[in-house]
């Protein structure tokens, strides 16, 4: 395919959802679904009074803050547990049991210890991300190729030398995909954790939309700007497989 | 320069579903210093578990190898092993891959080796280049580069060049006679190629299908350069054929 080709089709894909969008609520004569013509004056007048600054920057906050201590901790642990077989099975029957429970099925427990405030989410989000970093780490670091680690021995490199400038590098590019697949849950998950107990965020902007008033266009609004952030966060993390640290992985 | 291997009554095999599988089935050998022994045998005949017997990749279940007198007991930098796949660190340049594997010697004498291996093997030009920029044949001179940079007595090479198109093969062949005229190091190659082993080798050892025991030796003792195409030569290849089980005229 072109890449002019390559870029259009999904713009226009998109145009024809959004028209197709606007004459079903315009035939319908829906109340409460809103145009898109709509949704984009919701979206300027959330601009133009500060609030949607304001809910987007703190769901970042969010994120950031429970998704790097999911880093820090999940993949050293990753790590250990791809490395030392004794850590995988001593760590790894426990992460199995947990990792299935859906961070949402830990809300009420994250509200008791830790109330309404910030740290409830944040500690949500280190949940969801957490799991897929260690168990994605640890399944990359398990499969670094054998004749890498042989060489390292032959030249006599061992111990934490061998595991950090041998394994890691060589396990990168799967720990950087652990690491996509881990923010791309945390931002799942931080909508959800905000619509409880919270006062900000794009998850209450949801929430609060549809029980004040039933504005749907800042609903949509809301929706769409997740999915735009998401998109975007996306696209950073990709462009980390671009570092010349990892882009042998794919350029073969 | 030190560099003997002496491998006395070694026995391998593994155990797998189906049971015991003799792998090695008692091998005696001496490589002198400096010599450059060909092993070649049908495949799948143990010569890779030899090899890495030899290295010290794997413990014999049986016998033992003396490197200098010493038994060997894991690999060591004094012995590389060059496999058959790449093994060059794809996340370092072909520079910082030299130097990382040169431990506890002075950073300008690493700078200094690194530069004149680089040099030797003609890969000068690609100092800063990763290896999946390079071709086949430079990515073996660059595992040759490394191997020789931290100046080993032995080099085990595993089929080094199986991977390679015939005419990289001969080059690297030529480039590996010429390298090793500058230094002398003990070389030991596993190869199926019987035209490879007499070309390169003082000594060819010609393997029993598996559980591998050795058939026969035979002296290569024509001086180098050698012509592939001397009656000699065809004549050497076509009797290790015939104990291969090959006949052809």
């Amino acid at each position: 395919m072109s890449s002019r080709l390559r870029i259009l089709s999904p713009l226009i894909l998109i145009a024809v959802l959004i028209i197709a969008w606007w004459v079903a609520v315009a035939q319908s004569k829906t109340p409460y679904f809103p145009t898109p013509g709509q949704v984009v004056t919701g979206v300027v007048e959330l601009a133009r009074n500060g609030t949607l600054l304001q809910h987007v920057s703190a769901s970042l906050m969010r994120v950031t803050v429970g998704y790097l201590a999911a880093v820090l901790i999940g993949i050293p642990l990753g790590v250990f547990m791809g490395w030392f077989s004794g850590v995988f099975y001593a760590v790894n029957p426990l992460v199995q049991l947990l990792r299935p429970i859906s961070p949402i099925a830990w809300i009420p427990l994250a509200i008791l210890w830790f109330g309404v405030g910030n740290l409830s989410p944040v500690f949500l989000i280190f949940l969801s991300s957490f799991f897929p970093l260690v168990v994605g780490t640890a399944s990359g670091v398990h499969g670094v190729e054998r004749q890498f680690i042989r060489a390292a021995r032959n030249f006599g490199i061992k111990g934490p030398r061998l595991l950090g400038r041998v394994v890691v590098p060589a396990a990168l590019p799967q720990i950087i995909v652990a690491m996509r697949l881990g923010l791309g849950i945390a931002w799942l998950v931080v909508v959800a954790a905000e619509m409880i107990a919270i006062d900000s965020g794009l998850g209450y902007l949801i929430i609060d939309s549809r029980n004040a008033g039933n504005r749907y266009d800042l609903v949509v609004a809301a929706m769409v700007l997740i999915g735009v952030i998401g998109l975007l966060l996306d696209s950073v993390m990709r462009r980390l497989n671009n570092l010349d640290e990892v882009r042998w992985r794919y350029a073969r | 320069m030190p560099g003997s291997i002496v491998a006395k009554g070694i026995y391998k095999g593994y155990s797998t579903r189906a049971g015991h599988l003799p792998v090695v089935d008692g091998i005696d050998l001496n490589v002198a210093e400096g010599e450059f022994v060909a092993l070649v045998g049908p495949s799948g005949c143990g010569k890779s578990t030899l090899l890495d017997v030899l290295s010290g990749f794997e413990k014999p279940d049986r016998g033992e190898v003396l490197a200098d007198g010493q038994t060997v007991d894991g690999p060591s930098p004094k012995r590389i092993l060059i496999p058959q796949t790449t093994s060059v660190f794809p996340w370092l340049t072909s520079w910082r891959n030299l130097m990382f594997v040169k431990n506890g010697i002075p950073v300008e004498e690493q700078m200094k080796r690194t530069a004149h291996y680089l040099e030797m093997v003609g890969l000068k030009e690609f100092q800063a280049a990763y290896p999946y920029e390079l071709s086949g044949g430079m990515l073996k001179r660059l595992e040759l580069a490394r191997a020789l940079s931290v100046k080993p007595h032995v080099l085990f090479m595993d089929e080094a060049f199986g991977s390679l198109d015939a005419l990289t093969r001969l080059r690297l062949r030529n480039e590996l006679l010429r390298l090793l005229s500058v230094e002398r190091h003990t070389v030991l190659l596993v190869t199926h190629d019987v035209e490879e082993a007499v070309h390169v080798a003082d000594r060819v050892v010609i393997l029993t299908p598996r559980p591998t025991r050795i058939q026969r030796m035979v002296e290569v003792p024509f001086p180098h350069p050698r012509v592939l195409a001397s009656v000699e030569l065809m004549k050497l290849k076509r009797e290790i054929l015939k104990d291969l089980g090959v006949e052809f005229d």
